[in-house]
């Protein structure tokens, strides 16, 4: 995807304060600025207008009878409204602000304010939808008043969650299992760090002990147990990349392997590395980048596993079971082993930050919500985003 | 006791009647037997009650035969022969090793020259025991290594042709030892590389207790065959335990009670040499066991940290040897940093990447924010290329 080609998902029409005149109100501009939109229309601008007036009134009091598209040379559309239960028409112009003013006739100092307020409110892109009510006269022809503008504003931009209330559906993303495992494994290995600095170099912690102490067989003993619980948590894991029911947890999302993937690798990594966080593909779970990240530390997790629990092996080297595992160390060596094993801590530990932030990032900069979804299990998609992976 | 050429045990004289001419109790002689059922049934989970054991050890080796021994040294210092004759807690220990017919030994024969090499001719001839110290050079066509003009591993090819066993005795024996650490100038390998399609019993260490040596010799002529063999070719009765779980400061250690440095209050309260670089957890041999020189003593209860001589290449996987992990090398700088140093240096290196990255993006906001957005063109007011919304994109997925 270039940068210059929108998906129709991520144009934002933002709204600005109505700037009403001849005494009405802002909600009356607002719902007359959506009822002069033809009816089934799709353009996106008028679709925020219809979904910002609905929550002002019920428009479906109000039936369309004739609509007349803009005219390149006059710059305004009018619509033919009725309200349910009424026989009068009435009419709505939209367009230009020097066009509607030049239609209803204006006087010099409605125009002045018109164009001096449209100056102060039109900056950062916004420009003026002006709004016209008219009634037609029994003579013939209309009487038209300027109800005011509405600013409008169509960017690529994701624009500020609080300015488009109900935007969001809610989305289910990770199982509570998977949650449990998360939050499991980030307790192990806490746990498995501080027993194993304590174990390797924790002479402070230890400084202290009595000859009837068992305070390192204590350490000992809870590095194992977590050691072990560890080993259970990877194995309902990776029985989860084959059994599970949530796509988003199977094997298949834990590698970019499509071309598309691939791209957005990129991509994600190019938004990463320059800071920005207004576009790139979007992603339920997670995105290429993460995938590539997060798949590696599971191979990190793995790691430290073999080299510990091969460390463990040597206790029982005629084990059924250890024996296999004390190969690794007959291969590269006790030492190197334990070498690899103190380096996989270290791996996780500076992991950590990184992955904090990038999920902490996520759910605030990015709004793609995985912080939340950890915790929760499900996260607010923007309504109208179309997903790689949805 | 007579010396050992006065009086030698003939070939058809058993091995019992043999000591009982020798003067050699029948007490003393069940006493060895029940040593070494216990020494080997440790290790083997041997059938039945050791007193048992101990009975059918008696009555092998009692009717054993006299072997002929031919015992090579190669590549080596001679420590391990060394150690070996310091065996000897008990007469049948010694008679053992001194009695069996030793048909060549270069350290021990009187013989020399010609002679010596005519012996060992002779000596490959015969069915017989091949016990070898040392490595075999195999660069530069053997020729670190030569003995009456042949290379190291064509002597001990021709003598292992018609051995009934074959014993490799020390580190340097079963894969090399110091000679064969990085870069191995010399191409030193253990005998199991050289002599291909057998069985070779290794029994390692640098050296290794006299008592192993003279128990397997004596299982064999005991039992006819090798003792059960680790993956490394070791005898599981001696090398299938770790120092680590019969050490005697185990205590120490499971206390947290460690020596720091050689001359601090925990060493002289013989505390645990753990952070003093240690290899006992990681080395399998029965030294606290049987300990050293007539059960005296053994490195770490003499307060020496195990440097772990009987594992494989110990001397490039078990330095350095005085620090609990190895130093990890920076390539190109030539200096060396410690795990832990790297590790936390890593993790302020990921916290403060995140840092600098937080505030390149709060910067990137701000900037974004104070510049004027981009606007696209709005239908609603006329203006042409406005992108209007059209059927949703095509999902490939």
């Amino acid at each position: 995807m270039s940068e210059h080609e929108t998906p129709e998902g991520d144009i934002r029409i933002e709204l600005g304060d109505p700037a009403p005149f001849a005494g009405e109100k802002k909600r009356e501009l607002l719902v007359a600025a959506a009822l002069g939109a033809p009816f089934g229309t799709t353009d996106p601008a008028d679709l925020a207008l219809l979904g910002a007036a609905s929550r002002k009134e019920d428009l479906r009091h109000y039936e369309q009878t004739g609509y007349a598209p803009l005219d390149p040379g006059l710059n305004y559309s009018i619509a033919r409204v009725r309200r349910a239960g009424t026989a009068r028409e009435e009419l709505i112009a939209r367009g230009g602000l020097n066009s509607i003013l030049y239609l209803c006739r204006a006087d010099e100092s409605t125009r002045y304010r018109a164009e001096m307020e449209a100056g102060e409110r039109m900056v950062h892109g916004f420009r003026p939808l002006a709004v016209a009510h008219g009634e037609p006269l029994p003579e013939g022809g209309e009487k038209w008043t300027f109800l005011g503008f509405v600013p409008l504003r169509a960017t690529r931009e994701q624009s500020r969650r609080a300015e488009e209330p109900g935007a969001f559906r809610y989305v289910p993303v990770w199982d509570w299992q998977l949650r449990s495992l998360h939050w499991l494994a980030v307790l192990l290995i806490a746990v498995l760090s501080v027993t194993g600095i304590l174990m390797g170099s924790g002479r402070p912690a230890y400084a202290g002990a009595r000859e009837s102490s068992f305070l390192f067989g204590y350490l000992r003993f809870i590095h194992f147990a977590a050691g072990w619980l560890l080993l259970a948590t990877a194995l309902i894991r990776i029985a989860g990349l084959f059994l599970a029911s949530n796509r988003y947890q199977r094997w298949d999302a834990l590698f970019p392997v499509k071309p598309r993937d691939l791209r957005n690798l990129l991509t994600v990594g190019r938004n990463y590395l320059f800071c920005r966080f207004d576009r790139g593909p979007h992603y339920i779970g997670h995105n290429p980048l993460q995938q590539v990240a997060y798949t590696a530390i599971y191979g990190v997790g793995m790691l430290a596993l073999l080299t510990g629990f091969a460390l463990y092996a040597l206790y029982a080297p005629d084990h059924w079971l250890f024996r296999h595992l004390v190969r690794l160390d007959t291969l590269v060596g006790v030492q190197y082993v334990r070498l690899a094993h103190l380096l996989v801590m270290w791996i996780f530990l500076a992991f950590i930050p990184i992955h904090v932030y990038l999920a902490i990032r996520a759910d605030t900069v990015e709004r793609e919500g995985a912080i939340s979804s950890i915790i929760s299990g499900g996260r607010w998609c923007r309504r109208g985003t179309s997903f790689e992976d949805g | 006791m007579a010396p050992l050429l006065d009086d030698p045990w003939t070939g058809t004289e058993s091995f019992f009647d043999y000591l009982t001419r020798r003067g050699v109790s029948r007490r003393e002689f069940l006493g060895f037997c029940g040593r070494l059922a216990v020494l080997v049934g440790a290790g083997l989970a041997a059938t039945g009650p050791p007193a048992a054991a101990a009975r059918e050890i008696a009555r092998r080796l009692g009717s054993a035969q006299r072997p002929n021994v031919v015992w090579l040294q190669l590549q080596e210092c001679t420590g391990c022969l060394e150690s070996a004759l310091r065996s000897g807690s008990t007469p049948v220990d010694e008679l053992l090793l001194e009695l069996i017919s030793l048909d060549y030994n270069e350290l021990l024969m009187t013989a020399s020259g010609s002679e010596a090499n005519s012996l060992l001719a002779e000596a490959a001839q015969k069915p017989h025991l091949l016990i070898v110290n040392g490595s075999v050079p195999l660069k530069s066509h053997g020729a670190y290594c030569t003995i009456g003009g042949e290379s190291a591993e064509a002597v001990l090819k021709r003598a292992a042709q018609n051995a009934t066993a074959i014993i490799a005795v020390g580190a340097c024996a079963t894969y090399g030892s110091i000679q064969a650490a990085s870069p191995n100038p010399t191409g030193a390998v253990g005998v199991d590389d050289v002599i291909s399609g057998r069985p070779v019993v290794n029994i390692g260490g640098c050296p290794p207790i006299a008592e192993v040596i003279t128990a397997t010799i004596g299982y064999y002529l005991a039992y006819g065959h090798t003792p059960r063999l680790d993956d490394e070719g070791r005898p599981l009765f001696a090398y299938g335990q770790r120092i680590h779980d019969k050490c005697p400061r185990r205590a120490n250690f499971d206390a947290g009670q460690f020596a720091e440095r050689f001359d601090d209050e925990g060493a002289r309260k013989g505390y645990c040499l753990y952070q003093l670089g240690c290899k006992g957890p990681a080395t399998f041999a029965p030294c606290p066991t049987l300990e050293w020189n007539l059960g005296q003593s053994f490195p770490i209860k003499a307060g020496h940290p195990c440097l772990g001589c009987t594992e494989e290449q110990f001397f490039d996987r078990m330095t350095p040897f005085y620090q609990r992990v190895p130093d990890i090398p920076l390539p190109g700088i030539g200096v060396e940093s410690s795990a832990n140093v790297l590790g936390a240096a890593a993790v302020a290196a990921s916290t403060g990447g995140v840092a600098i990255h937080a505030a390149a993006t709060v910067i990137a906001r701000q900037r974004k924010r104070r510049s004027t957005p981009e606007s696209l063109p709005l239908a609603v007011l006329g203006e042409t290329g406005a992108e209007r919304p059209t059927e949703k994109r095509d999902k490939s997925g």
